[in-house]
């Protein structure tokens, strides 16, 4: 494995040739060129999009594709659904590299103390991990949500204002990232702590102790860098399932607010017509596996790129 | 053995107490109390429905009474459907959602199983690749999107299925289909990766050399040391088929805990939805220490510290 | 890797040619799935199907105990399973009688008489009598019971004390049993209105034995004794509820027991699933109290199934409430060019779509004390009326007006709604609004604040036909929850005077002149619409007809035949 070599000179050839054996899988290289299409979609979706994602007209509600130029119709307010759909992959990737920044913030700091320090302290904290692991990721996430949700927001004072007015400017998001980075850094943190638990034990952490480095430096300075690729490995696998989180969330309500497109949110409101407009459910569905789909190809070529051992 | 078994036990029974203070406090904090109705009832009517169901007292001793009621068997009741033990009710419930989870992992074993056996038996041939190439797509596809595509596909277009309810057998293979085809991925996946790390062990290579079947080789030896690492993933597998069956029950409209769940959470009813978290805990807590157990029971070089 | 691309492409060409076979071996692969269920599945009991009403209901079904329901779906199975002592007529709304046969009341209309049918017995064989009713109310009304609808009660002497626990002294409570038959209630002010408050949920008669035999399990199907027109048979809690016929009942109007021997109540929490279970055959009714047909597919079943459909008025009023405190919604002129600038036939037609009645009053008509629409009060759509008003209110084509808030519960209609309103004000007043959506629950909270929202929808539905229920109890000053925040001296005056009255014609005229403060002078809430109960209908139900109010009157429906 790429981090348990010492000297950086290795380190950088070894990734140049994970990078060229990610290049060779196919599969996951058209899925990456995919995923970035996606990424300009999202970034440039205010010219690409023919109307903004809440323009609704309530008098050309339920158009079928390609009635009165609309490519995949209009929904119940009479919205169009190929804008929302666009709308919709910047939604879900927002999310996916947030929840998955938010998560891997915590994930790694946590597991880089238990593994520095060791003894009674990491036993406690991971005694904590596997209490946390005892309930699924997305029902403790939903509790979060019904947490941040409920209330009267003009009730709030202090801290909990400030979240809501932020969180309601990001149509929702906030508190989907938080939610999310709050329930699903566990298993990145035992990632960072075995990791850390086999470097620290090696000659240049020795060294920087003799030397006289403070934690600190160790910790982020020597100690991060060389986990800091299993790590992003072990956090592309898990995009996908954020993704999920998100459109399980606004599937059952506790997602972004409405009118902000997710392809969950508008599953849900597909469902009750589905008999009479098909179209307004097999959009986002579609949209949403193929992303999904892209994520797992690149996650999987980048693991199989990155820790040849595990290619099978 | 059973000093292992008194540790985990000790320590899933911390984890059910920290959850259910967690959820406690979260619920609890909550406004919008469980009993608002558009007439919003008068102050004096409250106060007699509060005081009938303890929540005049102060927090800490509503927790210790619901802990101390939780060891006996009593979760409470209900406060949306009125006096009805919240025990009742996931008595009620549960069956559907285990039957559900049943069928799903059922599924998951009979198509993943063999899936993954011939994968690994054609390894980096056409049949490799079909049965990753599904895999992935299996694993892929979110249940989100696959409950509604089935119900199009072979509910409306088709008209073979009925599209909701569980009540005959054949409103029960759409919903199981929904489930399943996730686990059946996830399942002939880790066969695939797991016989071919075994296939290259030293025993294997014995037997061939004895000259036994391919066959026999596969089907016997191999696989039947290959099914280890299936066993330990049935934790996640418990995790998925909880949140999955939420999603799978609401659509498909199925009178199982998950669907209640949803429900119980946007009415507020705190009794049911600590309830249905303590119990999800609980299950998950029992899974992995079994699945413990059986791993080391079928694996004798594993020993339990 | 590399092959995965081309196998992809190769299962994507073949596809088409190889549909037909790839299908039947499909179909093969669920019908062995299907068997293996098949062995697990749990018997079913096969019932005749000519005989029995498949109704469904939206969400389990909360209580069957009269004493403590509040919600639509219990009281829809409680009026099958206990009498009242009075019921309406299902056209007129009249108060009628069911388990009494005739009342009266005092010189100064506080205490009314109420004599009893002698032939109406509890499952068990013991005769209903006044007895059952005294106990009733004593029970409802004791704060450890804690009935949320005990306050209906509150009419009646002694009774707030009591429930409030400030008294303990059940005798001073204004309800006796003169004789076995006969009951006599004593009120705390005149009211009008009391016989058809005297049959609501909370005054229908209780068996005491079974109550204090069983505590909250004596509605469990084994404990329960009725008196209704059907008996409980079955009671899966979430799932399914049956009821048999009564043999024994004998309608006070047709003197015969229910037609229909078996009713079925599905519990089905989304009304796709009930769309599709009905055009199966699966249901008998879908729509109204029913579970609602989703608007998603209204066009399609209206076409579809156009002998099956109908929309039926319903008691309900939808309505904007508008925060009378808040700037610039203080201003009445505001309030006013609000209301004008709103098109509610294009909101029914174009929106709603579902049989609505455009409102301009808050009384739903024919309601005792409602306007007539064709009188013409309250606010109709005058755009320009509604630019003169608020020029007038200083914001001539709406400059300088602040952009306001319109808070609607979480839903697709009123989210609809609410976006065909901000349209509406756009072009017609150059008024912006931002329209922001909660949950129900927090959502009452957030109406109820001081600071609550410019503008936000509410509806409203009679508990009991008579406007004293909605002038009265929903924006009276000081009497009611008043969420509109608005404060009218004569409003109030009038309401209490027409409350107090026994005389119908003046009653009927102080609701007049409180109608048109409230919507017209004053505008302090502009009314949408009036509901309809939109219901798909197999053919074989006959003598159906919709009830708005209190139950379905299932007894006089008939079955003929197959789905």
């Amino acid at each position: 494995m790429i981090e348990t070599s010492a000297s950086p000179a290795i380190s950088k050839s070894l990734n140049r040739l994970a990078f060229r054996r990610f290049a060779r899988n196919r599969l996951a290289l058209s899925s990456f060129l995919f995923l970035l299409i996606l990424f300009l979609v999202a970034i440039f979706v205010d010219w690409l999009a023919p109307q903004h994602f809440a323009e609704e007209d309530f008098l050309a509600t339920y158009l079928q594709p390609g009635e009165e130029g609309f490519l995949l119709g209009t929904d119940f307010l009479g919205r169009d659904v190929w804008s929302r759909i666009l709308y919709g992959a910047r939604i879900s990737l927002t999310v996916a590299i947030c929840a998955a920044l938010a998560s891997f913030i915590i994930g790694v700091s946590y597991g880089l103390v238990a593994g520095y320090y060791g003894g009674k302290l990491d036993e406690w904290m991971m005694r904590f991990v596997d209490i946390l692991n005892a309930v699924p990721t997305l029902l403790f996430v939903i509790l979060i949500m019904v947490y941040f949700r409920a209330g009267n927001p003009e009730e709030f004072t202090g801290f909990k204002a400030i979240f809501y007015e932020w969180d309601s400017q990001l149509g929702g998001l906030l508190s989907i990232f938080i939610g999310i980075g709050l329930t699903s850094w566990v298993r990145l943190a035992r990632i960072a702590r075995a990791e850390t638990l086999s470097l620290r034990r090696r000659e240049f952490i020795e060294a920087d102790l003799v030397q006289g480095f403070g934690v600190p430096t160790i910790l982020f300075r020597r100690l991060f860098p060389n986990l800091l690729g299993t790590c992003i490995v072990a956090e592309s696998v898990a995009i996908p399932d954020y993704i999920i989180y998100e459109s399980v969330l606004s599937f059952i309500g506790l997602g972004v607010n409405p009118p902000v497109p997710s392809w969950g949110a508008m599953i849900s409101e597909g469902l009750e017509g589905i008999r009479s407009y098909p179209h307004l459910i097999l959009a986002p569905a579609t949209a949403m596996t193929l992303t999904v789909l892209a994520f797992n190809f690149v996650g999987d070529g980048l693991r199989d790129a990155f820790d040849p051992k595990l290619q099978d | 053995m059973l000093n292992f078994l008194v540790r985990r036990l000790g320590s899933g029974a911390l984890s059910l107490l920290v959850i259910a203070a967690l959820v406690f406090l979260l619920l609890k904090a909550l406004p919008g109390g469980p009993f608002d109705t558009e007439k919003s009832l008068p102050p004096e009517i409250m106060r007699n429905i509060e005081a009938y169901y303890g929540l005049d007292r102060p927090l800490w001793e509503q927790f210790v009474r619901y802990v101390g009621n939780a060891l006996q068997g009593d979760l409470g009741v209900s406060y949306s459907q009125r006096d009805l033990p919240v025990i009742d009710l996931i008595a009620q419930r549960l069956p559907i959602s285990l039957e559900l989870g049943l069928y799903a992992i059922l599924l998951g074993l009979l198509i993943g199983l063999p899936l993954g056996v011939l994968a690994a038996a054609y390894h980096n041939r056409l049949p490799d690749y079909v049965a990753t190439l599904l895999a992935i797509l299996g694993t892929s596809i979110p249940n989100l999107a696959l409950a509604p595509m089935l119900i199009l596909f072979f509910g409306l277009f088709l008209k073979w299925l009925p599209i909701a309810r569980w009540t005959t057998w054949d409103s029960k293979v759409l919903p199981t289909l929904a489930l399943g085809l996730g686990i059946a991925a996830v399942i002939s996946r880790l066969t695939r990766s797991s016989m071919l790390q075994v296939i290259q062990e030293d025993f294997i290579r014995t037997a061939r050399a004895k000259g036994l079947s391919e066959v026999s080789v596969l089907g016997q030896h191999a696989l039947r040391n290959a099914l280890l690492p299936v066993l330990t993933i049935m934790g996640p597998i418990l995790a998925y088929l909880l949140t999955g069956t939420l999603v799978v029950e609401e659509i498909f409209a199925i009178p199982g805990l998950g669907s209640y769940f949803i429900t119980s959470i946007s009415n507020r009813d705190y009794p049911v939805v600590m309830g249905i978290y303590l119990l999800y805990g609980f299950l998950i807590i029992l899974m992995n220490t079994l699945v413990d157990i059986l791993y080391a029971w079928a694996d004798p070089r594993i020993r339990l510290e | 890797m590399g092959n995965f691309v081309a196998l992809f492409l190769i299962i994507i060409i073949t596809i088409p040619v190889e549909v037909p076979m790839l299908l039947a071996a499909v179909r093969r692969t669920l019908c062995l799935l299907g068997g293996l269920l098949l062995l697990s599945a749990p018997v079913v009991i096969a019932q005749d199907i000519t005989k029995t009403l498949r109704l469904p209901q939206m969400s389990a079904i909360p209580t069957l105990d009269p004493g403590l329901a509040q919600d639509s779906s219990s009281i829809e199975v409680i009026e099958q399973l206990f009498l009242g002592l009075t019921d309406y007529d299902p056209k007129t709304y009249e108060v009628i009688p069911e388990l009494a046969t005739k009342w009266s009341a005092s010189a100064d209309s506080r205490t009314y008489t109420f004599e009893m049918r002698k032939d109406v017995f509890w499952s068990d064989g013991v005769p209903v009598t006044a007895h059952d009713i005294e106990y009733a109310i004593r029970r409802n009304i004791n704060p450890e019971t804690a009935s949320p609808y005990a306050y209906v009660l509150y009419i009646l002497e002694g009774a707030e004390a009591i429930n409030k626990g400030e008294s303990k002294d059940f005798n001073s409570l204004g309800v006796r049993a003169v004789d076995d038959y006969t009951v006599e209630f004593r009120l705390t002010q005149p009211a009008g209105f009391f016989p058809a408050m005297a049959g609501l949920w909370t005054y229908r008669p209780l068996p005491r034995r079974s109550i204090e035999a069983f505590g909250t399990a004596w509605t469990e199907p084994e404990h329960i004794l009725t008196n209704g027109s059907y008996r409980l048979a079955t009671w899966e809690k979430g799932n399914q509820l049956i009821l048999k016929r009564n043999p024994d009942y004998k309608d006070s109007v047709t003197q015969q027991p229910a037609q229909i021997e078996e009713v079925n109540y599905y519990i089905i929490p989304e009304s796709s699933t009930g769309l599709a279970m009905f055009e199966n055959g699966e249901l008998d009714i879908i729509g109204g109290t029913f579970l609602s047909i989703p608007v998603a597919e209204i066009d399609r079943v209206r076409k579809e199934y156009a002998d099956r459909y109908s929309a039926q008025p319903d008691l309900c009023t939808y309505y904007l409430g508008v925060n009378n405190e808040r700037e610039p919604t203080n201003n009445p002129l505001v309030r006013k060019a609000l209301s004008a600038a709103i098109d509610r036939k294009t909101l029914v037609e174009r929106i709603t779509k579902g049989g609505e009645e455009p409102a301009t009053t808050f009384t739903r008509p024919p309601i005792f004390g409602s306007v007539d629409p064709k009188e013409g009060i309250g606010i109709g759509y005058d755009p320009e009326q509604a630019r003169r008003w608020l020029a007038e209110a200083g914001y001539p084509d709406g400059e300088g007006f602040p952009t306001i808030t319109y808070m609607h519960n979480t839903s697709e209609n009123h989210a609809k709604i609410a976006q065909a309103v901000q349209a509406m004000l756009r072009r017609n007043l150059g008024v912006n609004i931002r329209i922001e959506n909660q949950e129900w629950k927090v959502y009452l909270k957030s109406t109820t604040q001081p600071d609550a929202p410019h503008l936000f929808r509410f509806g409203w539905c009679a508990d009991y036909p008579d406007a004293n229920n909605w002038l009265m109890e929903v924006f009276h000053p000081t009497k009611s929850t008043n969420r509109i925040r608005w404060q009218n001296s004569e409003y109030a005056q009038l309401t209490e005077k027409a409350m107090g009255s026994t005389d119908p014609s003046e009653r009927i005229q102080l609701y007049r002149r409180a109608e048109q403060i409230l919507n017209e002078e004053e505008a302090a809430i502009i009314p949408l619409y009036f509901y309809a109960s939109k219901y798909l209908v197999n053919p074989r139900l006959k003598d159906w007809y919709h009830m708005a109010l209190g139950g379905q009157q299932i007894r006089y429906w008939r079955l003929m035949g197959r789905p």
